[in-house]
């Protein structure tokens, strides 16, 4: 079942990203002056020197804006160009367009800000102790945590860090833009969210949203990084469209957009543990210093998947967690797969990992121990459903036969010298649905042409994660009708109104439900028609691989033949498909409810090695059991586990994102930010699904797979860490992500870290 | 180009004259003269590989090769005379619009956004083209300056593996070689134009000997220069150290009458660790070709350009340094022939990016002794640590070469980068090591030697803190990795046992 038209168009070159398209005629190209410190005031932004550098030049800044200067719709705290403060690093402070792009960087570098320092917070927990926060903490309680670790046998408390995740795309952020007649602003985007780009645009331009149309097309990455962050480049070049009443374009360069854009948010947390003599857990806090960034963006969704992910994949009694979002002088950090999960479960299991240390219960013991079951409810009153966790992980510990491993590896550090081995698995339970309720929701536009051909549109947008080979595999299975015959379309407005953006996982569960909404309403209609050319009831029609059966019998009419017959008895072959998913419910004051459609389950092995003599590391290999109930497309799955793991081990080891205590983006080039390349990879990836499993709220019992195995990198830091511990035995655990070669070295030598 | 240009490139099946200046870098040619797209632009610093093409290129010994290369640091004027296919050109013979690389991309289903697939495919294609025996490590190693963020590279392995099954019985020949790959589509036929026509075309292309502008920078394969400057103006005229064809001094690797072999200053870094003549005078020297760069900038950045470029870090300069290597410097367009001056690489760095070096003045080659008898061979080894092991600027890097002469360490000389603003030589170091005794059957006394070899290494350097390391980790790291010499160098003799027991 392979639909290999886009990635044939793909290996060819021809896709085309933002900046391969056609210009229109007349096209002006735009750069950004950015900020060059951290924070300040705006006194004046003097542009003479600027506009002196070529006739073509023009600057505009925040003044110029003509509707609402705010893009911020959590919070307006987003000004699309500031007119009073800066408040970080290479924040866009005034748009120059010009003939073309060299002549706009350059003037744009002419630009001056005259402005007025002010002080930098970069760390959250300064911002903390300031009271700085982009909004209020979220606690959620169950039980009681003081009364419980007054029984515990052991009650551990520790420090857990993790940096922040650029997104490396490797499209960068861009758009293009043009007004049409009667005033009618067209964009294309590179956004994961054309209908918030779209408001964005309507509300900067005082417009109202039926006279802006934003497409997006296939864009070279997204990953988060693209969802609430591409309003901003797609509102400047309309903007610039706008004032310049010529077409005009603006492609961010890497440095550019690595320094302007936000990142997976740093945190850094506190926890305590609390369990039995055997290793049940019983109670469990932490305190999560969520460093914000600049402005509020998703910050707050994100923090609400942290607190929902606070326990990993365990059934703790008594807990007890905040979260605080801290404003700093940063770019404003931005949902990243996984969306604040990730920091979760590095928490807890380096909780779980400290509990071992001390108890000197083996963590797998303890994990195993404290899995999710059926029936259990979490924390925040959701009764876990068809809970897999204790399946994904005994078949792990099956395949990988953990123990003889760990009598293998311990053996093999007996023996080697200069390399010692580590091993560490990590149970995954994650949360499908947006976090913010309202945004579980999608629309769909169904096609059938008179010639039987099929075209789709959806708010999902095609960016890596296959979801338009998805989206055709249930139109074509809802349908009966062969792939091959069936187009799905890129999105616009126009097209579907009001989408959320394509992120979440949710992709293809919103928006391939929606599809198959649509495609049940076509398929009613033509099933009376078919019964009436049939002469059979509409009941016993099937589709199937573009024919007509009926009572399971093939039968002379086709699909095509069917689709003229229907067109001329003036049947609409055309419908609009809506989802939202049902059941959830979330009370915010009792913070308690049901925020998941449904849970992903998974475990992952990572077996490590350390070069002590020089303190690197490699991956040997990882071993997955991964729930992916019905796959659409097993190599599609397949891809994004693989895919997600690298970024999970790049944010676990590699990834270092660094700013200067004054806020100066260190970290802002490929070369001084390292992503995985192959080499960094484990040799060996084993991959195994669980069996198929009942899923009512997606197509065809499939599962969302975008962000949970992203998680399955953190095993890779227990892995090293292990090592480490074999090679020396007295080094002084640390939880910080990332896990960098320097780290590792001062862990052998004893070094702080 | 200018009007000093006379041929062109032949971009996919045609010639062309660019319009474009010849200092632009070849991606904006690519992308905006020409109008392909297929190429794209994913950092323009050479470090993810999504600009890269294919240059085919004629050598001294008459042998055509088509190699990989990243189009967003190089110089458009030095591919004047040269063949490139981008990912559209790939295609242009083939019945189905695709050629066996992307086929199997398409059966792995290796791409997903899409926007690295054409460079890794470019990559692969080269691999294919290189007259070697196919393995998955070779195809790992030509893909490793090229980055996706998609994968994970899982797709991208079993694609590579595929190809090395399905192209097995490629042969070694050269010639032979492309010819099988035309036949069988994995290159476009313009690769026979390029190879019978090429042989009438002038070697040494128009732009030689012309006398530049006093104040021209001089660019030999652009990957520092266009990094540190992506937007050249249409009025930069570099000279283009690679396009000065009557001076084969600086492109060859020459035996000097068998003391010394001279290497070319605008010789590349693959050439350079893959010429056997460098492996003759530095036995093992290939094993560290891998920790330099990537595939794609290995086959640009050259020899001299890294040395020049002064940055304390430079890994090939920390390998000549431990060599004791001598540079040659003149002016390379200065046909008086005035003796070059020869400065031992270690006087060469002033200070932090000071070089002695007068305008018009270039490095022209570099020396390497070629005494290295059986009796005494030369004993080499190079360290550097990174965040990524590959394609990564180092933290420290270190080189170390002596040799054992009636059973004493002589000539010994340690280089360190990532230490001091200059790569240096560590002299009070190898001073400790110069005439102590070195008896491989005395496992434990090496071994102490090896940790007051190390421990004095780590306390003659003070290195500064920055993005790739702090100054105490780098200080420490200077002492395992030069513990890490002792180790390869005398792992035969047991060291390792004694040194981690
Ligand atoms: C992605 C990437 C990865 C890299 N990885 C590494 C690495 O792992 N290790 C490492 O050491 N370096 C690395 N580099 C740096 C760079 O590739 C090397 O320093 C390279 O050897 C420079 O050679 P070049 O010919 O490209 O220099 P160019 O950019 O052409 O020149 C660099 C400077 O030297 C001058 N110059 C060049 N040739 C001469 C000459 N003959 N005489 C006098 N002056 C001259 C130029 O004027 C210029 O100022 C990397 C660069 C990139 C872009
Ligand atoms: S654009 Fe990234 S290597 Fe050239
Ligand atoms: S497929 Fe998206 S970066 Fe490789």
């Amino acid at each position: 079942m392979k639909n290999i038209a886009e990635s044939a168009l793909n290996v060819r070159g021809q896709t085309q990203y933002i900046d391969d398209l056609p210009e229109p005629a007349g096209c002006l190209q735009a750069a950004v002056r950015l900020s060059d410190s951290a924070h300040g005031r705006i006194i004046a932004i003097k542009t003479d020197k600027a506009l002196a550098l070529d006739p073509s030049v023009q600057v505009i800044t925040g003044k110029d804006v003509p509707g609402v200067n705010q893009i911020g719709f959590n919070k307006p705290d987003e000004p699309l160009l500031p007119e009073h403060e800066w408040e970080y690093w290479g924040q866009p402070v005034a748009l120059v367009l010009a003939k073309n792009r060299e002549t706009a960087r350059a003037a744009a570098k002419l630009v001056e800000i005259e402005g007025e320092e002010l002080p930098v917070v970069t760390d959250p927990r300064e911002a903390a102790r300031n009271s700085d926060f982009i909004l209020p903490s979220r606690t959620i309680q169950c039980g009681d945590t003081e009364e419980a670790f007054k029984h515990c046998a052991y009650v551990i408390e520790g420090r857990v860090e993790s940096g922040g995740q650029e997104h490396v795309y490797l499209e960068t952020q861009g758009a293009m833009a043009e007004v049409r007649e009667g005033g009618k602003v067209f964009v294309i985007s590179s956004t994961q969210g054309p209908s918030g780009v779209q408001r964005a645009i309507a509300q900067s331009l005082g417009l109202p949203m039926n006279m802006v149309e934003v497409e997006a097309r296939r864009l070279g990455g997204a990953f988060g990084g693209k969802e609430d962050q591409a309003a901003t480049w797609a509102s400047l070049a309309a903007l610039g469209a706008w004032i310049s009443k010529k077409p005009v374009k603006l492609y961010l360069n890497r440095h550019e957009d690595m320094r302007a854009t936000g990142k997976r948010h740093p945190y850094s947390s506190d926890f305590k543990i609390g369990a039995a003599q055997d290793g049940t857990i019983l109670a469990f806090e932490a305190d999560y210093y969520q460093n914000s960034g600049s402005t509020c963006d998703l910050s707050p969704a994100i923090l609400a998947r942290t607190v929902l992910h606070a326990t990993g994949a365990y059934k703790i009694p008594n807990v007890r967690v905040t979260g605080y979002m801290c404003k700093t002088n940063l770019p404003s950090f931005t949902a990243f797969r996984g969306f604040g999960a990730p920091q979760a479960f590095f928490v807890i299991e380096s909780a779980i990992d400290a509990l071992s240390q001390a108890s000197g219960i083996p963590v797998v013991e303890i994990q195993k121990k404290n899995l999710y079951r059926e029936g259990d409810s979490t924390y925040f009153g959701m009764e876990m459903e068809r809970v897999r966790a204790h399946e994904a992980f005994d078949r792990l510990l099956e395949k990988t036969q953990w123990h003889s491993l760990q009598a293998e590896i311990s053996d093999f550090n007996h023996k080697s010298r200069t390399v010692k081995k580590g091993a560490a698995i990590i149970p995954v339970c994650f949360g499908i649905s947006f976090t913010k309720l309202p945004m579980n929701q999608a629309g769909a536009l169904v096609h059938v042409y008179v010639d039987g051909s099929v075209l789709v549109s959806t708010g999902a947008i095609e960016m890596g994660q296959q979801v338009s080979r998805k989206i055709a595999t249930v139109v074509s299975e809802t349908l009966g009708v062969p792939l091959e015959n069936i187009r799905v379309e890129r999105t616009t407005t126009l097209t579907v109104a009001n989408t959320v953006p394509t992120a979440a996982s949710t992709g293809s569960d919103l928006n391939g439900m929606a599809a198959r909404i649509a495609c049940l309403e076509i398929k009613k209609r033509l099933a009376g028609k078919a019964g009436e050319l049939l002469g059979a009831s509409p009941e016993v029609v099937r589709f199937e691989n573009g024919m007509i059966f009926k009572n399971d019998e093939k039968t002379e009419l086709s699909w095509k033949d069917l689709i003229v017959k229907a067109n001329e008895a003036r049947i609409d072959l055309s419908a609009h498909g809506f989802y939202a998913t049902p059941d959830l419910f979330y009370d915010m004051k009792a913070e308690r409810g049901k925020p998941f459609a449904y849970h992903v389950y998974g475990a992952a092995a990572v077996v490590a090695t350390v070069d002590t003599m020089r303190g690197t590391y490699d991956l040997e290999s990882v071993s997955i059991v991964h729930d992916i109930g019905h796959s659409l497309d097993i190599s599609v799955d397949r891809g994004q586990i693989e895919g997600a793991l690298a970024q999970g081990l790049g944010w676990s080891l590699l990834e270092d994102l660094r700013f200067g205590t004054d806020g100066k983006p260190m970290s802002d080039t490929l070369s001084t930010y390292k992503v995985p390349d192959i080499s960094f990879m484990p040799r060996t990836m084993d991959i195994e699904f669980l069996p198929e499993i009942e899923n009512p709220a997606t197509p065809f019992n499939s599962k969302a797979v975008g962000e949970p195995p992203l998680q399955y990198g953190i095993a890779g830091y227990f892995a090293i860490l292990n090592a480490l511990r074999a090679a020396n035995p007295a080094g002084k655990t640390f939880y910080s992500i990332p896990l960098t070669p320097e780290k590792a070295a001062g862990f052998l030598d004893g070094a702080e870290v | 180009m200018n009007a000093k240009t006379n041929q062109g490139i032949m971009v996919n099946g045609q010639w062309r004259v660019p319009a474009l200046s010849f200092g632009s870098p070849l991606l904006d040619f690519i992308r905006k003269e020409v109008g392909l797209t297929g190429t794209k632009e994913g950092c323009r610093e050479g470090d993810c590989g999504a600009c890269a093409v294919l240059m085919g290129e004629k050598l001294s010994d008459g042998t055509i090769r088509y190699r990989a290369i990243p189009s967003c640091i190089s110089a458009l004027g030095d591919f004047e005379g040269k063949h490139l296919i981008t990912i559209e050109g790939l295609t242009a013979d083939s019945k189905e619009g695709l050629t066996p690389v992307m086929r199997a991309f398409l059966d792995e289903n290796a791409s997903q956004c899409g926007f690295c697939t054409p460079g890794f495919i470019i990559a692969l294609t080269a691999w294919l083209a290189e007259p070697r025996t196919l393995d998955i490590a070779g195809a790992i190693t030509a893909v490793d300056g090229n980055l996706c963020r998609c994968t994970g590279y899982g797709s991208i392995r079993r694609a590579a593996e595929k190809l090395c099954r399905d192209f097995a019985d490629l042969p070694l020949d050269p010639k032979k070689r492309l010819a099988a790959l035309v036949e069988r589509e994995v290159l476009p036929k313009s690769v026979l134009a390029f190879l019978d026509g090429v042989g009438s075309m002038q070697n040494s292309p128009a732009t030689a000997g012309i006398k530049p502008a006093e104040s021209a920078v001089l660019i030999a394969g652009g990957t520092d220069y266009y990094v540190r400057n992506p937007y050249p103006t249409q009025q930069f005229s570099p000279v283009l150290l690679r396009t000065l064809g009557h001076l084969s001094e600086i492109r060859e690797i020459q035996d000097q009458f068998g003391h010394h072999v001279s290497i070319g200053s605008a010789v590349t870094i693959h050439d350079f660790f893959t010429s056997k003549l460098v492996q003759q005078a530095v036995p093992g020297i290939e094993t560290y070709e891998t920790q330099f760069a990537s595939t794609l900038i290995r086959n640009i950045a050259t020899i001299g350009g890294n040395i020049a470029n002064a940055s304390p870090v430079g890994d090939v300069t920390a390998m000549l340094m431990g060599l004791g290597a001598l540079l040659c410097i003149g002016v390379p367009e200065d046909s008086s022939k005035q003796e070059a001056r020869v400065v031992p690489i270690e006087k060469f760095f002033l200070g932090y990016k000071k070089i002695d070096l007068q305008p018009q003045e270039a490095i022209l080659a570099v020396r390497l002794s070629l005494d290295n008898a059986p009796a005494h061979p030369l004993l080499f080894s190079f360290e550097k640590i990174a965040k990524r092991k590959k394609l990564d600027i180092a933290a420290v890097n270190t080189a170390i070469s002596f040799k054992i002469e009636n059973g004493h360490f002589t000539s010994v000389r340690i280089s360190a980068g990532g230490v001091a603003p200059t790569p240096i030589l560590l002299e009070k170091t190898a001073q400790l090591l110069e005439g102590k005794l070195c008896n491989r059957c005395d496992a434990k006394g090496l071994a102490e030697l090896a940790q007051q070899v190390s421990a004095a290494a780590e306390s003659e350097v003070k290195p500064i803190s920055d993005v790739r390391g702090s100054a105490d980790y780098r200080k420490r790291m200077t002492g395992r990795l030069v513990l890490a010499h002792f180790a390869r160098l005398f792992a035969k003799d047991g060291i390792t046992e004694e040194l981690f027991p």
